[in-house]
């Protein structure tokens, strides 16, 4: 009776640990911490998780919405609570100026993926960078990848970033901002850039959402936001980082072979929003999606530069690109 | 200075005053029935028990307070509110701590509109008058209790009022210093021949000071006896105590005011604070 | 000399002491980052913050932050204590109105203004009105209250005396009640300086392009922990500069209270 009862607990046991599907099985926890996930350059990581692709990997990926924009995220990677973070490589670059090291493993996009909107109202007086002088200017966070940028449009255009004053006001919060004249002019990150010009509440300055728009305003190839990681995550766990950055590379296939709306449909409603509006935007930034999620060290270089002529690189300080990212993982995935 | 006798009568008419204790969900009749007159310029004495509305006499005679039943006059005019020309001398001391000696004294002539320049010497004489030349930049906390009182004397005198109430003025005083406060008082008040109506519980000041002594009784408050105090003057405190009337006075005196403050007494300890 | 009390305390020697105890904790804290056994990337150490403070100074660039930080401060801090004073004042006076009001004025105070202050930035903008609106909303109930409360507890035979000698109510306001509020109000001067400050600092942190607050943040930004330490030790001593202000003031206005104090 006994052998009888063991045999078929046994028999169960083999099926549950054997027969489960390998995601129940082997889900292992990750968190990564994005700021502000509605925002398009974050898709990648946003549709790997909404697609299941992280969960075929067998990661059980946790996203953590930070308020205080990209600089907290990276924060909360340096300080430990978060395994990954999606951020601008900026991040990287300025921990690593304080002596800490930040990797990227996957390129999420390839351009800053941001305008300079000035409100409709001063559509007369401002029209090159120079006549910023003097003004509010809004970017999402101080010493975030809109502050830096927007600090070396400046500087390229003869303008002292302490000639503008320079304002965080917000990702998603930036449109009203402008709307109320807290600032005259702001960095907008997609979706808010294609709603708020379509709606003419305000022109574009500068539009770095296009590789001709980007090349153009900052003289070559800049890299965007990555997925970001500690070299103790990757020391302790390379298998893990691996298997994420497989996911990634699928949602950037997707992404690049697809159109707006199938992009609206593979998203939550909250992230979404209006679809149509979020089709529109996806059209407009589609072009930043590397297709082959590689991080471009010509543009991790310019990055360097652009950070060093707004000064949040020292002068003296020499940083090689090679040092702040890894595309081993991304050749893996792609079977190079 | 002489004044006309006749101003500074005061005249109390049935007078009764009651409270509500809202918390104890009952009236307290303090005083009950009070009827006596103040002639001008006499010095008068309320002495009674603990609690037998004397101060609350005092305040109402001042104004601070309504009656509830009953009427208060000065000279014919019934009180209605604190009246310009009555000074009133508390228990405790009521002077200004952030104001110096002379800027107390001052004070009631700076209220009543007086210019500067006509308070000063008025400031100076009162000031002198206490003796406490010398003082007057001093503030309350560096002075004596002795010094503090007769500043509150000198704020009061300095206006001139016809009729000085005092609410037990010189009890917080050790006894010599309220030896000599009495005697200034009886030097000031022989000068200027003021209205003065004194509550205490001392019934040997209230002899020593007064032209007649008001008894009360235990509360509620009611006019036990008037007794006329026969006393040579001038007096000086000191001494009028072994005058050979002064003896009988007391005794006679003491033993209406006895049984009162036993009275109390008795309604204290079981705890029956009238 | 007499000796004050059992325990004869010598202020020479407390002092020494504090400057042992300073010396001691920050040769720990150079020698522990600096041997690693504490991460400088989150610490710093005493010496790089001397620099940075230094280099501050030299270059001018800490003064502009302090100073608008000092200006929304100061601004309205002395429009939250007039604010304060003025109803508190008026509570005191009419207290009808005390009564409609309190539960509202309860509930105000309790609510966090910290948290309130995006709010304040949506509202007044990113400029000095917002900054300015934090403070008073911190220094103004702090300050109404010691107000009310001083007024309320006036002697009353002061008041009663007043009243006797003559006094109009414009004099009692003058002579009686402001004096005697006085002592509570300078009382919660000094502990709504502080608050102040911090909601100068906090609204620029959330929002600004200039200020103490400002600085933190984009230092905070930049993983740049020596940037703001260096930044809450200045704050730290702009706040010990206007307490010994205030308390120097205070010993002013204090000439009439009996010693020891």
């Amino acid at each position: 009776m006994l052998l009888r009862r063991i045999v078929v607990v046994g028999v169960l046991l083999a099926i549950v640990v054997f027969g489960a599907p390998p995601a129940i099985r082997a889900a292992e926890k990750v968190t990564v911490g994005i700021g502000g996930v509605g925002l398009m350059v974050y898709l990648p990581t946003v549709l790997a998780k909404s697609k299941g692709y992280f969960a075929e990997e067998g990661l059980d990926v946790e996203i953590l919405d930070i308020k205080g924009g990209g600089s907290q995220a990276a924060s909360a990677l340096i300080g430990g609570s978060v395994d990954f973070s999606a951020n601008a490589i900026d991040h990287a670059i300025k921990a690593k100026v304080q002596k800490k090291d930040l990797v990227a493993v996957h390129s999420h996009v390839r351009f800053p993926v941001m305008g300079l909107v000035v409100a409709s109202k001063y559509k007369g007086e401002i029209k090159s960078l120079a006549d910023l002088k003097g003004r509010p200017v809004g970017v999402t966070s101080p010493g975030s990848q809109t502050h830096m940028v927007l600090g070396y449009l400046l500087v390229k255009n003869g303008v002292k970033p302490d000639e503008v004053k320079i304002i965080g006001a917000g990702g998603n919060t930036m449109p009203l901002a402008i709307e109320k004249d807290s600032v005259h002019a702001g960095m907008m990150v997609d979706p808010f850039f294609t709603v708020f010009t379509k709606q003419g509440k305000g022109f574009v300055l500068v539009d770095m959402f296009t590789a001709k728009g980007a090349l153009e305003a900052m003289g070559g190839e800049v890299q965007g936001t990555t997925l970001l990681t500690r070299p103790d995550v990757i020391a302790k766990r390379p298998a893990t980082v691996q298997k994420m950055v497989n996911a990634l590379v699928r949602a950037n296939k997707l992404i690049t072979s697809s159109s707006g709306e199938e992009m609206a449909r593979s998203l939550p409603a909250e992230l979404a929003g209006d679809p149509k509006l979020y089709a529109e935007s996806f059209e407009h930034a589609r072009e930043a999606f590397p297709p082959d999620s590689l991080v471009g060290r010509e543009g991790v270089a310019r990055v360097i530069e652009t950070m060093r002529v707004f000064e949040a690189v020292p002068a003296g300080m020499k940083i090689e690109p090679e040092s702040v990212f890894d595309n081993r993982y991304v050749l893996k995935a792609l079977g190079r | 200075m002489t004044r006309d006798d006749r101003r500074g009568r005061i005249t109390l008419e049935r007078v009764t005053q009651r409270f509500a204790l809202p918390r104890e969900g009952r009236e307290f009749t303090a005083v009950q029935d009070v009827s006596f007159d103040v002639g001008g310029g006499e010095f008068v004495s309320i002495v009674g028990p603990s609690g037998c509305g004397k101060s609350t006499l005092l305040s109402l005679v001042a104004g601070l307070a309504p009656v509830t039943e009953g009427r208060i006059s000065l000279d014919g005019q019934p009180v209605e509110g604190v009246n310009p020309r009555l000074g009133f001398v508390f228990q405790r001391d009521a002077i200004f701590p952030w104001k110096t000696v002379a800027q107390n004294v001052g004070l009631p002539l700076l209220f009543r509109g007086v210019d500067a320049d006509s308070a000063r010497p008025r400031v100076a004489e009162w000031i002198a008058r206490i003796g406490l030349t010398g003082f007057e930049g001093y503030h309350p906390h560096q002075l004596s209790g002795g010094m503090r009182k007769r500043v509150a004397l000198a704020m009061t005198m300095v206006y001139d009022p016809e009729i000085v109430l005092m609410d037990e003025p010189f009890g917080a005083l050790d006894v010599q210093t309220r030896n000599l406060m009495e005697n200034d008082l009886l030097e000031i008040w022989a000068q200027l021949r003021r209205t003065v109506v004194f509550v205490t519980h001392d019934l040997e000041e209230a002899i020593a000071l007064s032209d007649r002594i008001v008894v009360m009784s235990a509360s509620p408050g009611r006019v036990k006896a008037v007794y006329p105090i026969t006393l040579p003057r001038p007096r000086s405190v000191t001494e009028i105590r072994f005058h050979p009337d002064f003896g009988r006075l007391y005794e006679t005196i003491w033993k209406d005011l006895k049984d009162e403050v036993r009275i109390g007494y008795e309604r204290t300890r079981k705890g029956l604070v009238g | 000399m007499a000796t004050s009390g059992p325990e004869k305390v010598s202020w020479v020697r407390i002092r020494l002491w504090r400057a042992v105890l300073l010396g001691a904790f920050l040769l720990l804290w150079e020698m522990a980052t600096r041997r690693g056994w504490v991460d400088p990337f989150f610490v710093s150490l005493p010496t790089v913050l001397a620099a940075q403070i230094f280099d501050w100074i030299r270059t001018g660039f800490i003064l502009r932050h302090l100073f608008v930080t000092m200006q929304e401060t100061i601004l309205g801090f002395l429009l939250g204590t007039l604010l304060g004073v003025a109803v508190g004042f008026t509570f005191a006076r009419w207290q009808t109105l005390a009564h409609i009001f309190d539960p509202l004025m309860v509930a105000l105070n309790a609510m966090p203004r910290v948290v309130l202050a995006p709010l304040f930035i949506l509202w007044f903008g990113l400029g000095l009105l917002s900054k300015v609106v934090m403070v008073v909303s911190l220094v103004f109930f702090v300050v109404f209250f010691s107000t009310y409360t001083g007024i309320r507890e006036v002697d009353r035979d002061l008041v009663n005396n007043a009243r006797i000698l003559g006094a109009h109510p414009r004099h009692m306001i003058r002579h009686v009640l402001l004096p005697s509020a006085l002592t509570w109000i300078f009382a919660s001067l000094r502990t709504s300086v502080g608050f102040a400050l911090i909601g100068a600092v906090v609204g620029e942190y959330l929002g600004s392009h200039e200020g103490m607050g400002y600085v933190i943040s984009y230092a905070e930004s930049m993983f740049n922990a020596t940037g703001v330490l260096a930044g809450l030790l200045v704050l730290m001593a702009a706040v010990i500069a206007i307490d010994v202000a205030l308390k120097r003031l205070d010993a002013r206005f204090s000439y009439w209270k009996p010693f020891p104090k």
